[in-house]
This record gives C-alpha cells, sequence and structure tokens, in this order.
C-alpha cells in the first residue's frame, strides 16, 4: 500500500521533467528552427500522453488499497455479527426445526389412530343397519303369518261354536215338532175317553132295553155289560194315556223353556267370543307395530350416528393440511440453516429462500398467507372435476 | 390403489373404498407406487399430487407409458385448487380432480362412475 504511495509522488514529480528537458534542448540545438519546434511540441505531447495515464492508473490502485483499509478497519463489529449469525445456524434454528417437525408427526400419528377407530365405529353401524333392517324384514313378514293364522284359527273357533247353536237349535225344533205330535196324541187320547163314555152310555142304554126285554133280552144284558167293562178299561187306558202325554209335554215344556232361557245369552255369547278375538288381536297387532317404530327410531338413530362419524372423518383431513404446512416451513428452515453455515449471512440470498419456500406450497391458503399476515381458513374442499 | 405420502389420508380412503367392497392397496410415493403396480393390477389409482421422492404429476406421466395401465381411470386427489395445476393433470391422462377434504360418499360415486 506504502509502495504505491511512494510510486505516485516521484511519478508526480519527476514524470513531465526529461520531457521538458528533451524538449528545450531540441529547440536550442536543432536547425532549422521549425523542424525543432516540431520535435519539441511532439515529445511534450507524447509525454503528456503517458504521464496520464499512468497517473489515472495509481489513483485506481489507491482507491483500491483506501477501500480495501476502510474493511480492515470494520472487522471487529463484523465478527460479532457473524459469531451471532452462527450461533442462530447451529443452535436455534435447529431446535425450530426439530419441534416443528415433532409436533407435525405426533398429530400425524394421533390423528391416523383416531381416524382409524372413527372409520371402525363407522363400520359397526353400517353393520347394525344391515342387521336391523334384516330383523325388522323377517319381523313384518312373521307378524304377518302369526296375525293371520290367529285370526283364521279364532274365527274357526267361533265357527264351530256357531255350528253346535245351530246344531242344538235344530234339536230344539224337532223337539218343537213332538210337542205338535202329542198335541195331535192328547186329541187322540181325548177322542178315546169321550168314545168311550158314548160307548157306555150306549151300553147302559142297550141293558136298560135288555131288561124290558124280559127272558128274550137276557143274551143281550151280557154283551151290554161285557161292552160296558170294556168301554170302563178304555175309558181307563185313555186316562192313562192322557196322564203319560200331560207328563211328556210337562218335559218338553220345561226343555223348551230351559232353551229359549239360554237362546238369549247364546247370541251374547258369541258376540262376546267375537269381541274378545277382535280385542285380543287389535291388542297383538298394537304390539307389533310400537315394536315396528322402535326398530324404526333404532336405525334412523344409527344412520344419524353414522352421518355424524362420517363427518368427523372428514374433518380429521385438516391434519395432512397441517402436516403439509409445517413440512414446508421445516424444509425451508432447513436450507436456511445450510446456507448460513457455508456462506455466512452476508451471502444469504433471501429472495431465493423466500422463491423455493413459495414453490413448494401446494394450498391456497399458504399462497394467500405468503402475501399477507391475515390468516385465512381452510376451504371447504370436496369440488370434483371430471376431464 | 391409493397413492398419498399422507397416512391418515390413506386410512380415511382405504376405509371407504372397502366399506363398499373395493380391495385397497397403499403406496406412500410415486416410486412405491409403480413398483407394487408391477407385481400386480388394479382398477383404478387415486393419487396426491405433492409427494416426496415422485410427485403425483410424474406418476401419472409414467404410469400411461406402462401398456397394462394405458386406460385406467385415475383420480387425483389433492389440496391444489389452482386451475394450472388442474390442466397439467388433465394434459397428463387424469380422468377427476377432487379437492381434499372429501365426502367418503362423494370419492366413492366418482369411483363407481369411472369404474363402470
Amino acid at each position: 500500500m506504502t509502495d504505491e504511495k511512494r510510486l505516485l509522488n516521484p511519478a508526480a514529480l519527476a514524470g513531465p521533467l526529461p520531457a521538458v528537458v528533451a524538449a528545450g534542448a531540441l529547440l536550442l540545438l536543432a536547425r532549422p528552427f521549425w523542424l525543432a519546434v516540431l520535435l519539441a511540441a511532439a515529445v511534450l505531447g507524447l509525454a503528456w500522453l503517458g504521464w496520464a495515464r499512468l497517473s489515472a492508473r495509481f489513483a485506481e490502485l489507491g482507491r483500491a488499497a483506501a477501500a480495501r483499509q476502510q474493511v480492515v478497519e470494520q472487522s471487529p463489529a463484523d465478527d460479532v455479527v457473524v459469531s451471532r449469525v452462527d450461533q442462530l445456524a447451529t443452535a436455534l434454528m435447529p431446535i425450530w426445526q426439530r419441534q416443528t417437525e415433532a409436533a407435525r408427526h405426533q398429530t400425524e400419528v394421533a390423528v391416523t389412530e383416531l381416524s382409524s377407530r372413527f372409520a371402525g365405529i363407522a363400520q359397526q353401524l353400517s353393520r347394525n343397519i344391515q342387521v336391523a333392517d334384516e330383523v325388522a324384514a323377517r319381523f313384518d313378514a312373521g307378524v304377518d303369518t302369526v296375525f293371520g293364522q290367529a285370526d283364521r284359527r279364532l274365527q274357526a273357533v267361533v265357527a264351530s261354536l256357531e255350528s253346535a247353536y245351530r246344531e242344538r237349535d235344530g234339536l230344539l225344533n224337532q223337539v218343537s215338532d213332538l210337542a205338535d205330535l202329542v198335541s195331535e196324541l192328547d186329541q187322540m187320547a181325548s177322542d178315546v175317553a169321550r168314545i168311550a163314555g158314548q160307548t157306555n152310555l150306549l151300553a147302559l142304554n142297550a141293558a136298560i132295553e135288555a131288561a124290558r126285554a124280559g127272558e128274550a133280552g137276557r143274551g143281550f144284558t151280557v154283551v151290554a155289560d161285557e161292552v160296558r167293562q170294556l168301554s170302563r178299561l178304555s175309558g181307563d187306558t185313555g186316562r192313562r194315556i192322557g196322564d203319560k202325554i200331560e207328563h211328556v209335554n210337562n218335559i218338553i215344556a220345561a226343555t223348551v223353556e230351559a232353551a229359549e232361557a239360554t237362546r238369549g245369552r247364546e247370541g251374547e255369547t258369541v258376540e262376546t267370543a267375537r269381541t274378545a278375538i277382535r280385542e285380543v288381536l287389535a291388542d297383538f297387532h298394537a304390539l307389533a307395530e310400537a315394536l315396528d317404530d322402535s326398530a324404526r327410531k333404532l336405525r334412523q338413530s344409527n344412520l344419524e350416528i353414522k352421518s355424524e362419524v362420517d363427518d368427523s372423518l372428514i374433518q380429521l383431513q385438516f391434519q395432512d393440511r397441517t402436516s403439509q404446512i409445517l413440512s414446508h416451513v421445516r424444509d425451508n428452515i432447513e436450507l436456511v440453516v445450510d446456507r448460513l453455515r457455508e456462506q455466512g449471512i452476508a451471502a444469504l440470498d433471501v429472495e431465493d429462500a423466500l422463491a423455493r419456500l413459495e414453490r413448494s406450497y401446494a394450498m391456497a391458503e399458504e399462497r394467500s398467507n405468503h402475501q399477507s399476515a391475515g390468516a385465512s381458513a381452510a376451504p371447504e374442499g370436496g369440488d370434483i372435476t371430471f376431464f | 390403489m391409493i397413492v398419498d405420502d399422507s397416512a391418515s389420508i390413506r386410512q380415511v380412503v382405504s376405509i371407504a373404498l372397502q366399506g363398499a367392497g373395493f380391495e385397497v392397496i397403499e403406496a406412500a410415493d410415486g416410486k412405491e407406487a409403480l413398483g407394487k403396480l408391477t407385481g400386480q393390477w388394479v382398477h383404478l389409482i387415486i393419487s396426491d399430487v405433492n409427494m416426496p421422492n415422485m410427485d403425483g404429476i410424474s406418476f401419472l406421466k409414467a404410469l400411461k407409458e406402462l401398456p397394462d395401465y394405458k386406460f385406467t381411470p385415475v383420480i387425483m386427489l389433492t389440496t391444489e385448487s389452482a386451475e394450472d395445476k388442474k390442466l397439467e393433470g388433465q394434459a397428463a391422462g387424469a380422468k377427476a380432480w377432487m379437492v381434499k377434504p372429501f365426502q367418503p360418499p362423494q370419492l366413492l360415486a366418482a369411483v363407481n362412475k369411472l369404474v363402470a
């Protein structure tokens, strides 16, 4: 540095001197005069050009020397900065990197586990719904069959009850017919009694006539007496028949009376049986419907829960987004740390690091956060484009 | 087949498709996917775009070079919604572009539509 300064100063003083001397000598010694003047001018001109170039060169060297001197004079402060940056790169930023990665990884593990469980629940619910549907179908079919069968059987019982009643009614009608028959017999018995009575009278008259006829009528009197005996016998027999008939009549009357008494109740009994059957079947039907309703509500509940679980699974996809954002940040930190270590803070190309970070983005919200500080929410997603 | 570097996404897709009766093979990136595809055949592929080792678009291009998979439908399932990326996917041969987060019934509908 000082050598150059030394060079500069003598050149400034000594540079033009020889040329001036030479020019002067030429003017004094050279003939003709005009030639001497010309030569002197040429020598001075050349000397001036050469000197100008040389001094410019020396000025340049001097400036460079001065600049380096300036840098050397600043280096104590720079050292502090460099060591701080070094600390940042080797001690602090790697920690940022590790913690970011730890957060990303832990979230991924936890959310993957959660997703798996939710998905398991969703599958179980699907199976439940399927089973419930199968049971409901079998139940409905079963209810219809049982209901139909029960109805038919009970109707058959009522029918046989009614037929028994009709048979009994038939019998009663026959009994009533008997009553008619018996009253005819009664009439005949009366006739017999009347005939007996008249026969007796006739025999009595004949006996009287026979007595009047005297001896000639004696044989006739015997006959008349026999006839009177016969008619008495007929009368007795007739009366006995009459008694029997009265007895039978009493039985018939009692039977009919008893039958009539229950006939009124029978209608009631059949009606009561019918009503009881209808009520039992109605209760059974109501029960079946209540069960069906419960099953339907249960199925609906299952469907709603499954829908909630499906929604949760969608929400859990947020972890994929946060994982991507964190890994982009982590990678950029790593990049900057490596560059700081290799090249130092002075050579760090922040523009390039920013550009690389931006290129790594995969989501709209990353890009919008890169531009401004406003926090943007994750999009709804789910839209699909077919090509 | 589902290709995605996120384990939780692979999980959700697998379960959604298995529930509908499909068999699902998983891969974490394009390279792994190509490796698994040489041994067996699949009817349809669902792939993420941003993955390490080999990204979705490169995987798609490599896939279309394979004779077995030239006509296999591919659905891109990704957080990317930028139009230029979508066009890239279309140009590379994807049949559909679905933006995450996705609804399992929607994905199933798309799969059924393309497999039929």
